[in-house]
Formats: structure tokens, sequence, C-alpha cells
């Protein structure tokens, strides 16, 4: 079953589109690995899919309807973890988790009992009543997680989830991603880390300054673009630039007088 | 037996607290107390109690010195024997008002960047399954409260004490309560409208403007607003007595002034007020009414522009990339800055000056109530037309530089203990050692920067001008003189890079820090221009008072001499004081 569709989505802020033809579709139980160099038009992506931006031509359909025409009712199914952990400072992360449970409609003494179980597993219940302001980016970044999990969504969009996570947080949250395609839920996950796009998504979607350069299950683009390893696959895609070449030249620099 | 309590029969409001959009209100409130997408999470906060406990005290202490005027024995001992207490209280009531509305406004010029819904608000609420309206909604409550939570709290203590103070001596509750009903009524009025004009200008602003171009202005409309709310508080001293001859005046400036209409106003309930007054008290009524309409119209249109719309918006803040100032900060180097140290400092802080608002917003108040204090002492000093000696100028004269140095000296002080930032100073930390003693002295060469090529720019034509060359550069060799010593003075035990430390100094004792900041004025400005007025009368008197410039400086440098290595090390956080400080290193201390 198709949990979310993109449809021909192009955005423009100025004359030139950040994003332009950008069509895929993510069905219930798969996770969609979305990679692409800074500037490709992920963000603009998750954006028009999240609905927080309008496309300026094509739509963003679930369960066959444009998400436009009922916006809150889709977001009522969303859970989304943002790019920017830019969270109200002066909220403890207790409070932060109840203002969205609520704001979602959640009761009480359920969302209380959640919001517990949820700071335990991700080892936060001993700062819950401390201020945000005062987390590091690792722990902001788990509050999101939290955040987007409360409701129990249908349809997750993580962009960049690991971020400033550490290693086990970040392994983690790799099996929980893998986990809630396995129980049936659909997963939009955009990162820059292609290994874990590897290991954790059944799909892939390759953007490069704007556009979808490759799309499909990740075994048959490593096979169509014949390299081994994701990575290789990504280079051989995307990357214009010798990395080697340029690390080289940036050991030059630095010893230049 | 046992005894069961039954538990509370549910309040009405109960159900509705429960419910989504009264935690929307909620946190609606909370964001406008504690800061929006601008306010630094480390910036200096005062907490709701506090500040809500500060905006109040204005009216306290007022209201406590009022009540020798309307005593029945002062009234005895002066030989008053038909004291009219409604008379009496016209100049006192046009001070509560403007103090009303400068406190109300200024509440607002602090709660600029989180009384509308911003950037931060969009990425954590747009997500939500919640619509516009609802949020458009729980802000504009969340702002009614807050414009009644703030009028009643800046005039709370003037509501009650004031009334009682003016009718105590008269025995009769009509008298009291016809009094109590005019002036909470004309205060509320005055607040609520002081409170939406800003508000208005604030949300015509970001509907109006680009959002790059909002952040940049909104800096120096804040302070122009400042400057203008300090003016209008002076005029507590000149426009009372004016306001009897009011009505006689049909084409008086006074008429444009606000806290004018809210005096009307309050006489016309007093029902002391004639044609004139009276129709300024309807232009009291008329212009809250449209403050109103303008404020909700405005709020609505940033709403609809800048919140809904904030994803579309991709513009940065602007920060550098000019061709001049590089320029500007070359030339300072080879003139000013010599050290890497005072180089990358002084960058840093003018750049953090520029672009931090707080920091900006406290040298602005600080600035701005200099110029309103040396204007009045200016144009008091003109209209006086005292008789000179020696061609010398009066004391108030000489005392405008000094004035405007000591404003501009004590704002860059308080500035640059107000911290921005604090997570990004490990830099310094990392960088700079913290031994070498280099805080004083650049911050020593900023405030001169900032203070003497005015002073010779300014001061040495214009006193050249109106009293000839001599005295202009007598004149202005004392006013540098001063500044330099009261620099060295508000650096005695200065050891912080500007910014970059957790607590600035005057929060542990805010209230003895204003006392001698009033006193400080005092000293520096009015006795020294009185010293070196009576000095210049007669240029042998120098050989008594110019000896007490070196002095003084001669004993702060003894006293900074004496003190340990440890109370000159750099700091970045507050700390206990160096004798805990001492005793813990040395394993005594706790």
């Amino acid at each position: 079953m198709i949990a979310l569709e993109a449809r021909g989505l192009m955005k423009a802020y100025t004359s030139v589109p950040a994003v332009s033809d950008v069509s895929f579709s993510l069905n219930s139980g798969e996770v969609l690995g979305c990679l692409g160099p800074n500037g490709s038009g992920k963000s603009t992506t998750v954006r028009m899919l999240t609905g927080l931006l309008e496309p300026t031509r094509g739509q963003v359909l679930c369960g066959g309807k444009s998400i436009q025409s009922n916006l809150v009712g889709y977001r009522e199914h969303l859970g989304y973890v943002p790019e920017d952990t830019n969270l109200y400072p002066f909220l403890s992360g207790w409070e932060y988790l109840e203002l969205v449970g609520t704001l979602r409609g959640m009761g009480a003494s359920r969302l209380a009992k959640k919001i517990d179980a949820m700071l335990e597993l991700f080892s936060l219940f001993p700062h819950r009543h401390s201020a945000i302001g005062s987390y590091s980016k690792g722990m902001r970044q788990r509050i999101l997680l939290i955040a987007s999990f409360l409701h129990d969504p249908d349809l997750l969009i993580f962009d960049e989830p690991l971020s400033g996570l550490d290693v086990t947080s970040a392994l983690i949250v790799k099996n929980l991603i893998r986990g809630l395609g396995e129980r049936g839920k659909a997963v939009f996950y955009c990162s820059h880390v292609l290994e874990v796009v590897e290991k954790v998504c059944s799909h892939v979607m390759i953007l490069r300054k704007g556009r979808v350069l490759a799309y499909g299950s990740t075994a048959d683009l490593q096979q169509a673009s014949g390299q081994s390893t994701l990575e290789h696959a990504f280079v051989h895609l995307v990357e214009d630039r010798d990395a080697v070449q340029t690390a080289r030249d940036i050991i030059d620099v630095m010893a230049a007088a | 037996m046992t005894l069961y309590a039954s538990p509370p029969p549910p309040r009405p409001w109960d159900k509705f607290l429960k419910t989504p959009f009264a935690r929307l209100v909620r946190h609606c409130l909370a964001r406008i107390f504690y800061g929006g997408d601008a306010a630094q999470e480390d910036e200096l906060d005062l907490g709701v109690g506090v500040a809500l406990g500060l905006l109040a005290l204005p009216g306290v202490l007022v209201s406590f010195f009022l009540i020798d005027k309307y005593g029945s024995l002062f009234q005895v001992i002066l030989g008053i024997k038909d004291f009219d207490p409604y008379a009496a209280s016209m100049p006192d009531e046009y001070f509560f008002i403007a103090l009303s509305m400068v406190v109300t406004a200024s509440v607002v010029i602090w709660k600029w960047d989180s009384l509308l819904p911003d950037r931060r608000d969009y990425a954590n609420l747009a997500p939500l399954p919640i619509h516009n309206r609802t949020f458009f909604a729980a802000n504009l409550l969340a702002l009614t409260f807050v414009t009644t939570i703030m009028s009643l709290d800046v005039n709370a203590a003037s509501m009650v004490a004031f009334p009682l103070v003016v009718t105590g001596s008269r025995s009769s509750f009509s008298y009291y309560a016809v009094f109590l009903g005019a002036h909470v009524t004309s205060l509320l009025l005055a607040s609520v409208f002081s409170f939406l004009v800003v508000l208005a200008v604030l949300g015509t602003l970001m509907s109006v403007l680009p959002y790059r171009w909002f952040r940049k202005s909104s800096l120096y409309v804040r302070l122009g607003i400042v400057t203008f709310l300090l003016a209008i508080l002076s005029t507590s001293f000149a426009v009372p007595p004016m306001l009897e001859k009011l009505p006689t005046l049909s084409s008086s400036p006074l008429r444009f002034l606000p806290p004018v209409w809210f005096v009307a106003l309050n006489q016309s309930m007093l029902e002391r007020a004639g044609p004139a007054l009276l129709g300024l008290g309807r232009t009291a009524l008329a212009a809250t009414a449209i403050a109103l309409v303008v404020a909700i119209g405005a709020y609505a249109l940033s709403y609809r522009r800048s919140f809904i719309r904030s994803a579309e918006i991709m513009e940065s803040l602007p920060a550098g990339g000019g061709a001049i100032l590089p320029r500007v900060f070359r030339l300072l180097d080879w003139l000013v800055f010599r050290t890497p140290f005072e180089r990358a400092g002084f960058r840093f802080t003018m750049k953090a000056l520029a672009r931090s608002d707080s920091q900006a917003l406290v040298l602005g108040w600080f600035g701005g109530l200099g110029i309103v204090i040396a204007s009045q002492t200016l144009f008091a000093a003109l209209s006086a037309r005292t008789q000179e000696v020696n061609h010398v100028p009066s004391a108030a004269i000489l005392s405008i530089p000094l004035t405007l140095g000591y404003f501009l000296i004590t704002g860059l002080r308080v500035a640059f203990d107000v911290p921005v930032a604090l997570r990004a100073n490990w830099l310094f930390r990392v960088t700079v050692d913290p031994d070498s003693h280099q805080c004083a002295p650049l911050v020593r060469k900023m405030m001169l920067l900032f203070l003497l090529p005015p002073l010779v720019l300014i001061c040495v034509p214009v006193y050249t001008h109106f009293r000839g060359w001599q005295l202009a550069v007598t004149h202005t060799a004392i006013v540098a003189a001063m500044y330099l010593l009261l620099i060295e003075i508000f650096l005695m035990s200065f050891r912080k890079i500007p910014f970059t430390c957790s607590m600035p100094a005057f929060k542990s004792h805010s209230i003895a820090t204003v006392v001698i900041f009033i006193i400080g004025f005092f000293v520096f400005s009015t006795l020294t221009s009185t010293a070196e007025q009576w000095a210049l009368e007669d240029p042998f008197r120098f050989f008594f008072v110019a000896p007490l410039v070196p002095a003084a400086a001669f004993a702060i440098w003894k006293w900074r001499d004496g003190m340990i290595h440890l109370d000159k090390k750099i700091i970045f956080e507050d700390q206990l004081a160096p004798a805990v400080e001492v005793a813990m290193n040395l394993g005594i201390g706790p």
C-alpha cells in the first residue's frame, strides 16, 4: 500500500529551482533513503513532504489524496525529525514532550507514561527536568526523536536523525528505523551517511542539483552503477571532484607559508 | 471511624485547561516571558517574579516619596489652609501616567523578539496537527493576557498607594473612590495604549519589511523608541505646570503628547476639565481604540507574512561583508590596537555590540538617558541666564560632556558584562593566556576610542566658538582627564573579555549598583563641573583642584598593584569571592 507519493515536485525560491521533477513512492513497510550532497535539495524535498512548504508545481499524495487538502489530518499520522534541533531552551525535556503530546491530542495519563518510558529508553530520564538550553546536541536530537514517536505515526520522515548522537544511541536508532519498517511503518530517511543508508534502507533515491539522479532498491542501484558498495555507487553518480586529490590540496594549503 | 474526603468537585475551567488550545495558550505565555527565536539561550534572564517586581518598583517608590506633600502636617507647617488634593495631584498624575507608559513600552522593547510567533515556533509547531488559526488565536489570547498583567503590575503600587496618599487628609470615602476610579482608569488605559502602540510598530515592521531588513532595522527602531520614551519621561518636569494653562492655549504642542491625553481623561473623570481637556480626554479613548485596531491588524498581517511563510523565507541574517569596515579596523590596528589579542578582541567586541540586541539596547538605554539629561540641563541652563564671572560658563553648561561621558562609560561597562552566546566562549578559553592581563588595557582603549574623538571633535569647536580657544582646550583636557579617571575606577578589578563571562557583576547586587550609579553621577557630573567652574573663575584655584586627579589615579594604581595574582586572571564564569577561592586552593576552604 502506497503511504506517500511525490509527483513531479518542483520548488523555486527565485528563478532558479531548488528542486525539480522529484517523483517517488513510498510503501508501508519500506524505508526510503534520500541521499545527496549539500545543496542537492534534500531539505526542500523534506519540507514539501511534511507540508511545511508548498510545491511550486507537482504534489505530495497520502492515501491517494493531496496532503494540502487536509494538512492537519495528514500531520496526525506523521512523525517528523527536522534537521535543526531548534527547540525551546526554557522548557525541560519532559515539558517539551508533554507540549507536543498534548497538542497531538493525547490523553494526559497515557502521555505521561509514554514520555517517562521513552525518556528511560533514550537514557534521558535523569535529565527530564533540566532545561533544554543545557542539553547537548545529542540530547536534543533524542528529544526530537521521542517527539516524533509519541503518537505512534504510520509515516515517519527523518532529516539527519543521527546528527550528534553517540555511538550507542546511533546504533539504537539504526535498529529502530529498520524495526519500524518491519512493523509496517513507512519511513523516509534523509542522510549524508552512506553506510547507514546502505544498512537501514530498502530503497534509495539520490538527488543532485535538485533532480533525482537515481531511484530504486539499494541492490538495484549498486548493480546498475556497477559498483560494489553504495558509497562507490554514490561517488560514481554524484561527485565530480576527486576527493583524494582535494584532500591533498587542503594539506598543501595548510602547510603553505 | 474513618473519614473519607470526597474528591473536590470539578471546576468549570478544569476541562478547558486540559485541551490542546489551553496548553498552546500556556506555551505562548511561556515563550513570551522566556524569549523567542532571537533570544540567546544563556542571555541574562531575571525570572518572571523578579522582573514583575522591578517593574512595579518605581510606582511604589514614587508613591511613598509623595506622602509628605499630601500630609496634613506638612500643609500646617507651610501654612496652607485651602489645600485641594485634586488640583495638587495633577503634576504627579502626569508623572505616573508618563512612567506607566514608559515602563510598559519598555517591556515590549525588552520582549520584542518573543511577542509574535517566529521561526522557532514554526519549526516546532508547524509539523503538528494544529490549524494556523488555532495558533494565531492562542498567541493573541496570550498577548491580551500579557498586556493585562503588565498594565496591572506596572501600576499596581500607584493604583493603591497614590489615591490613599492624595486623599488621606480627607475622611470621605466617596472622595477617595472618585479619585481612585479616575486614577486607575487613566493609568491602565495609558499603559494599554503604550503597549499597543509599540506592538503595532513591531507588527507593522514585520509585515512590511523582508525578514533580513526587519532584523537589521529592529535594533535601531527600538533604540529610537527608547530615546522617545526617555524624552516622554523627562517631560514630567516641564509639562505639568503648563497643563493649567492648556485651556487657553488652543494651538499648544502639548496636545500631541500622549500622556497629556490621559491626564485630560483623568481630569474629565474628576469633573475638573474644561472644553479643551474634555476634547483631549476623548482623544485618549479614540487613540487607544485606534491603537488596538492597528495592533491587531499588524499582528494578523505579520502572522500571515512572517510565520505562515517561514519555510519559504530563505533569507540569511546580514553579517559583515562590507568593504569600509576592514579598512577602518586596519587603520585602528595601526593607530591603537597593537597586540593580536587587542586586535581580535576589538573586532569581536564591536561586532557583538552591533549585532547583539541585548547589549546594544543596554548601551542605547544609557546613551539615551545621557542625551535626555544633558539636553534638559542645557535647556535649563540657557533659560536660567545666570550671571557669569570672567566669561566662565555655568556649571550646568560645563557638565554636559561629563554627563554624556558618564552615561556612555557606564553603559559600555554594563553592556560588556552582559553575556552573549556563552557556548561559543570556548574559543577564548583555548586561545587566550589567562595570566596575560590584557582585558583591562583592551577595554580602556575601546572606551577611550568611543569617548575621545567625539569629545575633541565636538567640544573644542563648540566651546571655542562661544568662549574662546583657551577655555575650550582647558575644559576638554579636564573632561578627558575625568573620563580617564572614571574608566580607571570602572576597570579596577576588571578581568573579563567583553560578553564572554557568565554572570554580570551587577546581577548579584543590583540595588546597591543603582544607588552607586546615581551617587556617582552627581559626583562625576555635578560636583566636577561645579569645581571646574570655581577653578575657571580664578585660575589660581587650579592649584587646589588639579592635584586631585593624579592623586586619585595614584590611589587606583596602588590598589591594583596590591591585588593578588589570582584576582587578575581572566575569568569566564561567575566565581566565588576571591578570599573563599584562595582558601579552597590552600585546602582550608569549604
